[in-house]
């Protein structure tokens, strides 16, 4: 470790002193000039001491100062480090290679198949490919259903959030990926500091992107005002993603734990002493704790209703059954509370990926690691536009796809690592989602055509897509009613009868997600936020 | 014989649930097995035992009531579904079914109504009367595509000896009106049970709905034979008896309301005019 040669980004570091960044990091130093280090937690001196020669001065100060030092000299190396982690160590497991030679050969095999049967056996290809249909948009629904039914028996990670003595809670660290929202930053400010944990304890990152100087100022003017706040500038580079400034910031996290909020997030106070509880109680195991996410301005018009049913049931029924079932958990895009070392330990987010939540849910089951659910909520805003909405979806469609793309790569390996039961989960809500999103519609004008336009369908082909679309339609609607049961937002369960309408959005959405997979696979939709004229209470 | 095995089955089935609940609540092993015994021999002496449908509406009707009981103790979505589905299976296995979902959803959502839960108890309505609309809409399907009737899965060959009291087959109206005054008497002890103990108002809730809906068929002239409901009332009887739980009476009381609920079945329905 110690310095033989020096080159590079290092070459300005004085000699004997490592060339990497990660011992810097992990004792919280760095040399300053000839003979003197900034060091940020001075129990390490003796240690230096021994290290570097008696002679040695130490100047004492924040650690975000050392840390702010680090990143400014390591600036390459995390910039590089954010992108190819992953790729360079897994590069099985990276969303770098949208699709593989292999996967697009099974692909092609299949639609040729498909193709030669519709020439040869029309008759029997049209139903049978109607059934296939209405079988993929029916099993992803009847999933749910089972996932309702055991969700609500899950036992959650519910905790006391006392539980813990303040003597005995750890640093925890809060990244906050930010891009263009100065506007919102009051009042995550307001509701990160509303949060019921120690300030000397809470390790805030303001993770900014290098050319947005106007959330920059605001957010440095947050850290310069509250010292648990620190303001991490992720240089250019690409793909512009969330996980990639994420991926930057994560070395600077000073926390035993780590959670992840966006920009309007309102989490629950307790959130973070209820985490620390849970995973106290859990085996080391437990690498991860899902916080339910709900709308704080689900009541704004129909599709922030519609948006807080569909959140409704996928945090509070969906993913506790997933949780109770031990199938693979996609995470929800916040409030994961990680063990920091875990996390590093599978190289934090994938960059190429734009839901990197849910596959990171999925790596962490490969490598038997368990995700709980956390009996807590974070509050966020629905998005209120369509336009708005259809991109944030289209995006998490198309994440979806990625992310069923990297880990089907090798299904026999990933039968290993999640068991059958994972693997036929796997393919249910994680495939599932995006092919029902992608059927739907192909169902709807099988029925239509053959119904009202009298097209040369077979009878028996209409027959079988208004029974999947009924089927299917009826659960997804029936789920979406009692999705807001456990809230006791009843008044909200009326609208989930509209849920047939709000499927061919998701369809659509599911159109556009598998166009942009073709065209810009990396591409981050970016969700606009603060458009709502409901003020969440922090 | 086809017929007689599901009926053999259902019936199990009736007393197998009626036991579960007895027990469930604490109900002493020896007294169970009394009243279950008790419970066989109502339904057998109703000379209904050959009678799917009369069985399965027994059955689906003291799942309702469970259900609803279930559901008022404590709303979670498990029990929303569970109260539709019997609902459901209610229409599926016989036509007062319908009018029994018609009656039992909106007074099970309304129960507790006030100002402020309006719109919620709304909401709850809708959701218990989803899987009744959606198994009414299936089966109308059933029938106008494939002229698929449930109704004659439901019929057996020995229908003609579910006894059949019918008083005044002249008139199906008379004949309803006393049918359901018979069914009131043969339902004492769920009345009884209700009036002191809160916990059986919903299984009274469900028999009253059930006694309504029997005066409705026949004010729509189509009056059925009081050997056709007899098991409901027995079913829910026993129920009740499990709703109010085994601190609600001494065990000879409860021996004694099953004994009477199951001689006043048979006198009405067995012994000739």
């Amino acid at each position: 470790m110690l310095v033989g040669k020096s080159s590079g980004a290092n070459a300005c570091l004085p000699r004997r002193f490592p060339v990497g960044p990660e011992e810097y990091l992990a004792d919280l130093y760095f040399p300053a000039t000839d003979g003197v280090i900034l060091a940020g937690d001075l129990t390490h001196a003796p240690e230096f001491r021994e290290r570097y020669g008696a002679n040695l001065q130490i100047a004492a100060c924040a650690p975000r100062v050392v840390l702010a030092v680090i990143e400014r000299h390591f600036r390459e190396t995390f910039r590089h480090r954010a992108v190819s982690d992953l790729a360079e160590a897994e590069p099985g497991l990276s969303a770098a290679t949208v699709i593989t030679t292999g996967q697009l050969k099974v692909f092609g095999i299949f639609l040729t198949v498909i193709l030669l049967m519709l020439f040869a056996v029309p008759r029997f290809s049209e139903v049978a490919l109607t059934a296939l249909f209405a079988v993929v948009f029916t099993a992803n629904a009847v999933f749910r259903a089972v996932l309702l039914w055991v969700g609500e028996a899950g036992h959650e990670s519910a905790s006391e959030a006392s539980a813990v003595p303040d003597e005995r809670l750890p640093i925890y660290s809060i990244l906050v990926p930010l891009y263009r929202e100065a506007n919102v930053m009051p009042a995550l400010v307001r509701s990160l500091r509303a949060l019921d944990y120690p300030k000397d304890l809470l390790d805030i990152k303001l993770i900014v992107e290098c050319d947005d100087d106007e959330t920059a100022v605001v957010a440095d003017a947050v850290a310069t005002l509250h010292s648990c706040f620190s303001v991490i500038r992720v240089p250019p580079g690409t793909p512009r993603t969330k996980p990639r400034a994420c991926n930057y910031a994560m070395p600077f996290a000073l926390g035993e734990f780590t959670v992840i909020f966006d920009a309007e997030d309102r989490p629950e106070p307790d959130q973070l002493r209820k985490a620390v509880t849970a995973f106290r109680a859990m085996p080391d195991s437990v690498a991860c704790l899902q916080a339910r996410l709900n709308f704080y301005n689900a009541n704004e018009n129909w599709l922030t209703r519609m948006f807080a049913l569909d959140y409704a049931l996928w945090f509070d029924y969906l993913l506790p059954g997933l949780d109770r079932l031990n199938i693979p958990m996609p995470l929800g895009g916040t409030s994961n509370h990680f063990r920091t070392e875990a996390l590093r330990a599978i190289h934090c987010w994938d960059p190429y990926n734009v839901t990197e939540d849910a596959d990171l849910g999925i790596r962490l089951a490969r490598v038997g690691l368990r995700v709980r659910t956390l009996d807590s909520t974070t509050f966020e805003e629905a998005t209120n536009s369509l336009g708005n909405w259809l991109r944030q979806r289209s995006r998490w469609l198309k994440g979806y796809m990625q992310t069923w793309l990297v880990h089907m790569r090798s299904p026999v390996t990933l039968v290993r690592n999640a068991g059958l039961g994972g693997f036929v989960g796997f393919q249910l809500f994680v495939g599932g989602t995006f092919l029902s999103a992608l059927v739907n519609p192909i169902l709807w004008a099988i029925f239509l055509t053959s119904e009202i336009f009298g097209a040369p369908l077979t009878g028996a082909a209409a027959h079988v897509s208004i029974l999947g679309l009924a089927a299917g339609n009826s659960l997804f609607a029936y789920l979406a009613m009692l999705g807001p049961f456990r809230r006791g937002w009843l008044e909200l369960a009326p609208y989930g009868l509209t849920a047939p309408v709000y499927w061919l959005l998701i369809s659509c959405a599911g159109a556009r997600a598998l166009w942009q997979l073709i065209t810009r696979p990396w591409h981050w939709d970016k969700t606009a936020h603060g458009l709502s004229k409901i003020c969440g209470a922090a | 014989m086809i017929s007689v095995i599901p009926s053999l089955c259902v019936f199990t089935l009736l007393v197998a649930f009626i036991g579960v609940r007895l027990r469930a609540v604490g109900y002493a092993w020896a007294l169970s097995a009394t009243l279950l015994f008790m419970l066989a021999l109502q339904l057998l002496t109703a000379l209904t035992a050959a009678s799917l449908s009369a069985l399965a509406l027994a059955l689906v009707l003291s799942l309702v009531a469970a259900s609803a009981g279930s559901l008022a103790r404590a709303q979670t979505a498990r029990r929303v579904v569970t109260l539709g589905a019997s609902l459901a299976a209610t229409q599926i296995v016989s036509p007062v079914g319908v009018i029994v979902t018609a009656i039992l959803a909106p007074a099970l959502a309304f129960l507790r109504s006030s100002g402020e839960t309006r719109f919620r108890n709304a909401g709850l309505l809708v959701l218990l009367l989803f899987i009744p609309v959606a198994a009414a809409l299936l089966l109308a399907y059933l029938a106008n595509m494939f002229r698929f009737d449930f109704a004659v899965l439901m019929n057996g060959p020995f229908d003609h000896i579910l006894s059949a009291r019918v008083f005044d087959p002249e008139s199906p109206r008379v004949n309803g009106a006393i049918n359901a005054l018979a069914l009131i008497v043969i339902a004492f002890p769920v009345w009884f049970v209700a009036a002191f103990h809160r916990q059986a108002r919903i299984v009274a809730t469900v028999t009253s709905a059930l006694l309504i809906a029997v005066v409705m068929m026949a004010l729509l002239q189509r009056s059925h034979s009081l050997g056709a409901f007899a098991p409901s009332l027995a079913g829910l009887s026993y129920l009740a008896l499990a709703e109010a739980g085994p601190e609600a009476m001494l065990p000879e009381q409860a021996v004694l309301f099953a004994a009477f609920s199951a001689i006043v079945s048979w006198l009405f329905i067995a012994v000739p005019v």
